[in-house]
């Protein structure tokens, strides 16, 4: 089920377009990632998409609501978490998730509910009576997350929501946006420069540059179509009982091996590889993994962007 | 070595001053207020005095009461009529209308020419002209005596006998019927600053920072509309202010010793009213995406003016003519007329009906800007 449609997206701010004819569509439940340079019109996207902001053409669908229509259904169902966008210092968590509750027309008692629910959810009820402008950038980053999921909503924006965090707090977050998708069956969109994050976490994902798609689909798919070489990656489990005949065969096929700590990882030619990949086997060596060696999302990334000048 | 290290200060000086030249041209906001402030608050620091002596440049409004049947009363309105330094706006017959046509502020003060006032000047006896004025207005009363003073001099150098001249005297007479210092005389119009100093910190400076803050965002992504904004962020001031007001009016009670004689509840409505129309202002100056900075430049830019503008420094009496009429336009000029008729002329609700209506008409104005002005305009 579509959860979001975007057709034909134009948004002008005086004589700049900072979005050019956008169209795209995120299935419920699924990370999508946003990804661009600086400027490329992630976060004017994000704000229509969240009903802040109307497009001056075309279509933005959001769980059956035209955002141009329907504005105020569209608060309904999503939740922003954002680098920018903050609690208020001077209330606990507790009275934070008890004001923006009350935004949303829920009952007293559904955002009791819901507050228990969240606190516990992200480690803060013993601390939900302090003011959130006491917490660590960690916990208020969480009580943020947490507020924005207090109504309950069926899409989460994650925009930019690691930065400066430290690791442990950014890989809560991570495995919040997991959970929320696997468990709940939420919609979550996530943009992030660190692009090792869309990379493990997003199920597709798009490319926006100057105000365009560059690229849309899984990680691995673009990752795909920007592959420049012709090596392929084997992986053999580790440890072997004869790694010595192992290093033999592959250095007939002028291949490299990389031991790490559980496995061998062997780079070769693809006109080599499947020669290769007989010897071992036929040498009673476990294959795991044979595939294509694609760069990493970052080296897609600056690939697609230098193409296009960025 | 001193002249390396003097040309390398030179340099990071001048850096310095070119950075700030650049920046400040490429913030708008604050390359306005940079260049309007100063210019405001001279044009209103300017207009709000006069060219010269004022004793001689405005014209104060009075009513005249001539009870004196002898020739030298009419002859003295007629001075009167024919002076500078006042303008003769009513002629009433007795001392009562006079009273009536000050505490309503159609007039500064009134002259009266008291009965038998030809015939003690006849028969040499001490006549005297009374010269009544409204002491709530601070220094307005010293003006209007020097004022008279001088007319009275003149026309006993005119149409007295130098015998008969040193029996004219001057005798005054206030409306409060109390003791008026010129700090009490001040305290509502400070009240009314003060009430407006922080009210409007309640609303462009809180929004402000909400905006800096990213709340106001979340704020429009949560189900809250312009008008909830707008209704939370007046009922909050006005709660507060109503509180600022109690312990205003306790210092201005137990520390100034100021008696209020009117009405607290009015005193409550026109501070509410205050606290609406600053709300309303800092409302429709926070549709723009201004920064704390730039709130505390308008704060100043706003309240400096103000002080002139209102009348704390200089009653509006002494105003030139064209200020006088102008600064009317502003609701605050009314709250304060309305806070000095409540705390010192004890004035009832008939008496401030239009200040109130006046300060509300502005109010409704601002809200229906600002709604206009922040429709589609959320962040």
């Amino acid at each position: 089920m579509k959860m979001i449609d975007v057709e034909g997206i134009v948004k002008r701010f005086k004589d700049i377009v900072a979005l050019k004819n956008v169209s795209f569509s995120i299935n419920e439940g699924e990370i999508f990632g946003i990804l661009g340079p600086n400027g490329a019109g992630k976060t004017t996207l994000i704000r229509i998409l969240s009903g802040l902001m109307k497009p001056d053409e075309g279509k933005a669908i959001i769980d059956g609501n035209d955002v141009r229509k329907n504005p105020g259904k569209i608060q309904e169902v999503v939740g922003v978490v954002s680098e920018g966008i903050d609690v208020y210092e001077y209330l606990t968590a507790r009275e934070n998730l008890f004001f923006w509750g009350s935004m949303f027309n829920i009952s007293k008692t559904q955002i009791e509910e819901k507050t228990d629910e969240l606190l516990e959810f992200f480690s803060l009820k013993e601390h939900q009576n302090r003011l959130a402008g006491k917490y660590s950038t960690g916990m208020r980053r969480k009580l943020s997350i947490a507020v924005s999921l207090i109504h309950d909503p069926k899409i989460l924006f994650f925009d930019e929501v690691t930065l400066g965090l430290d690791p442990h707090t950014a890989i809560k977050i991570r495995e919040t946006a997991k959970f929320l998708s696997e468990k709940e069956n939420k919609t979550v969109i996530w943009t992030s420069h660190y692009l090792f994050e869309p990379e493990i976490l997003c199920d597709r994902l798009a490319i926006l540059l100057d105000g365009k798609i560059a690229d849309i689909g899984t990680p691995k798919e673009i990752r795909e179509k920007t592959r420049k070489n012709d090596f392929w990656i084997i992986e053999i489990p580790r440890p072997s009982n004869n790694e010595k005949e192992l290093e033999e065969i592959v250095k007939d096929f002028d291949a490299i091996i990389v031991l790490e700590s559980t496995k061998y990882t062997i780079k070769v030619s693809e006109k080599n590889a499947n020669n290769l990949a007989k010897e071992l086997f036929n040498s009673g060596f476990n294959i795991v993994r044979i595939d294509p060696f694609l760069p990493t999302l970052e080296e897609a990334f600056i690939s697609i962007t230098a193409k296009h000048g960025e | 070595m001193g002249n390396k290290n003097l040309k390398r200060s030179l340099i990071k000086i001048g850096k310095i001053v070119q950075k700030e030249f650049l920046s400040l041209s490429r913030d708008k906001t604050s390359l306005f207020f940079t260049i309007a402030v100063p210019v405001f608050i001279l044009l209103a620091f300017g207009l709000s005095y006069t060219e010269g002596d004022p004793i001689l440049a405005v014209e104060l409004d009075i009513a005249v009461t001539d009870q004196d049947e002898g020739p030298f009363g009419d002859l003295f309105t007629q001075y009167l009529k024919d002076s500078d330094l006042v303008n003769v706006k009513a002629n009433t017959s007795t001392v009562t209308e006079a009273d009536d046509l000050i505490r309503e502020g159609s007039v500064a003060g009134a002259v009266i020419i008291p009965q038998n006032f030809s015939y003690s000047i006849f028969n040499n006896a001490t006549a005297f002209i009374l010269v009544k004025a409204d002491d709530s207005k601070h220094i307005v009363p010293p003006y209007l005596e020097s004022k008279i003073s001088r007319i009275v001099a003149d026309f006993a150098e005119n149409e007295i006998t130098s015998g008969q001249a040193s029996f004219l005297t001057i005798r005054e007479e206030t409306i409060s019927g109390r003791d008026m210092p010129l700090r009490a005389a001040a305290v509502p119009l400070i009240l009314g600053l003060a009430l407006i100093f922080s009210c409007f910190d309640d609303t462009a400076g809180a929004i402000a920072r909400e905006r800096s803050k990213g709340t106001l965002t979340r704020l429009f992504i949560s189900k809250i509309s312009r008008w909830d904004l707008f209704i939370g962020k007046t009922l909050s001031s006005v709660i507060l202010t109503i509180f600022r007001t109690i312990i205003l009016l306790l210092i201005v009670k137990f520390y100034f010793n100021v008696k209020i004689i009117g009405s607290l509840i009015l005193i409550f409505i026109v501070a509410t009213l205050i606290a609406i129309n600053t709300i309303g202002i800092g409302l429709v100056i926070s549709v723009r995406q201004v920064s704390e900075r730039a709130v505390v430049i308008a704060n100043f830019a706003f309240m400096v003016p103000l002080i002139f503008l209102t009348g704390i420094l200089q009653p509006i009496d002494l105003f030139p003519e064209t200020t006088r009429e102008a600064v009317k336009f502003i609701p605050y000029v009314w709250t304060n007329d309305a806070l000095r008729r409540v705390v010192h002329l004890g004035q009832g609700l008939s008496s401030i009906s239009f200040n109130l209506l006046y300060a509300c008409f502005t109010a409704f104005l601002l809200y229906i800007t600002a709604a206009l002005a922040w429709k589609g305009r959320i962040d």
